[in-house]
């Protein structure tokens, strides 16, 4: 018969190093790209694109400088940028990373619709089967690998 | 585009997915002012006059003055995999004019679609095998896809975006060995 011992305390702890990195890296990279996707004009949630082009009467209120500093497009949502830095991502436990906007604004835009038109754009995925898009993940599948890379030399 | 492997039930969904996903890596792209395409490099800034008048003065050249263009940037899922481009008619000549495919323009190449010559960049192109992979049958290792799996939203509680949406990304780090060793 043989027979090998092999120590694998090296190869847990770093597990559990990558872990509690992770979940915080995976957080800050996620706030990140979702004030990207919509500071671009573009949902976060997957296959639904870019935003609905804000209505003739506001556009033309914009291009009256009504608003300092708004161009028509990209459609950012920011007028104040309070919604934006409504934005709020934490890890929660372990395993768990909490998402959301602290502001009513948000609501409006994701779900009830804003203006007369009642104009949709979706912010988060809160929908049931609704995830955010493919390019998001990428660039968070990216920052995890090289956290892996640093933990796991 | 290669489909091997990939059952012929999933291959519709595999391509709107890298449709989707080359559409916004273009969008992702021109917003900080570069070219998807690859050895293309950044975009030259706006003229000054031009920033001036339609910009606010901010030379950041994101090919987005009125949003028409980019709006109409879109693809189409073909036989062999997908289309990408601008295909709206009234928006060809403003494509054109950045792409310069016709050879006509007179604006700098702003280039945000590659030519038959060309390919895109290798990150976009590796983001597309990704997803490719993540509908490959037998593949060992976690794709984009599997990983957005766990962000998958699957309680009705949150109508509200508010402090208590949650959403689960319990297995992320219990399943990523695939992508991190790769």
């Amino acid at each position: 018969m043989s027979k090998v011992r092999v120590d694998l305390s090296q190869a847990v702890r770093d597990l559990n190093k990558f872990s509690n990195a992770g979940i915080r890296q995976a957080a800050v990279e996620l706030e990140k790209q979702i004030i990207k996707e919509i500071e671009g004009g573009r949902s976060p949630v997957k296959a639904k694109g870019r935003f609905q082009r804000y209505s003739d009467s506001y556009r033309q209120q914009i291009r009256k400088n009504r608003f300092s500093n708004k161009r028509p497009s990209p459609v950012n949502l920011r007028l104040t940028g309070k919604l934006m830095k409504s934005l709020f991502i934490k890890a929660v436990g372990t395993n768990k990373i909490r998402i959301g906007f602290d502001n009513f604004l948000a609501d409006i835009h994701n779900r009830q619709g804003a203006g007369k038109s009642k104009t949709v754009r979706r912010m988060l995925p809160t929908e049931i089967g609704e995830t955010f898009t493919d390019n998001i993940f990428k660039a968070v599948l990216a920052r995890l690998n090289k956290i892996a890379g640093r933990v796991f030399r | 585009m290669n489909l091997s492997r990939i059952p012929t039930n999933k291959q519709e969904a595999a391509k709107r997915d890298v449709g989707e996903f080359i559409v916004g890596e273009i969008l992702r792209s021109v917003q900080r002012g570069q070219s998807p395409v690859e050895g293309r490099g950044s975009f030259k800034k706006l003229d000054p006059e031009y920033a001036d008048e339609f910009k606010g003065g901010n030379r950041s050249p994101n090919l987005d003055q009125q949003g028409d263009m980019l709006d109409a940037l879109e693809f189409e899922v073909t036989t062999g995999g997908v289309k990408v481009g601008i295909f709206e008619e009234s928006q060809v000549p403003k494509a054109d004019g950045h792409n310069n495919f016709s050879g006509l323009s007179e604006l700098p190449v702003r280039r945000f679609i590659p030519d038959a010559t060309e390919d895109f960049r290798r990150d976009i192109k590796s983001g597309v095998n990704q997803i490719l992979d993540g509908y490959r049958e037998n593949d060992f290792g976690r794709s984009v896809l599997d990983f957005a799996d766990d962000f998958l939203v699957t309680t009705a509680a949150s109508q509200f975006i508010q402090a208590d949406d949650t959403i689960s990304i319990e297995s992320i780090l219990a399943g990523l060995q695939g992508d991190l060793f790769e």
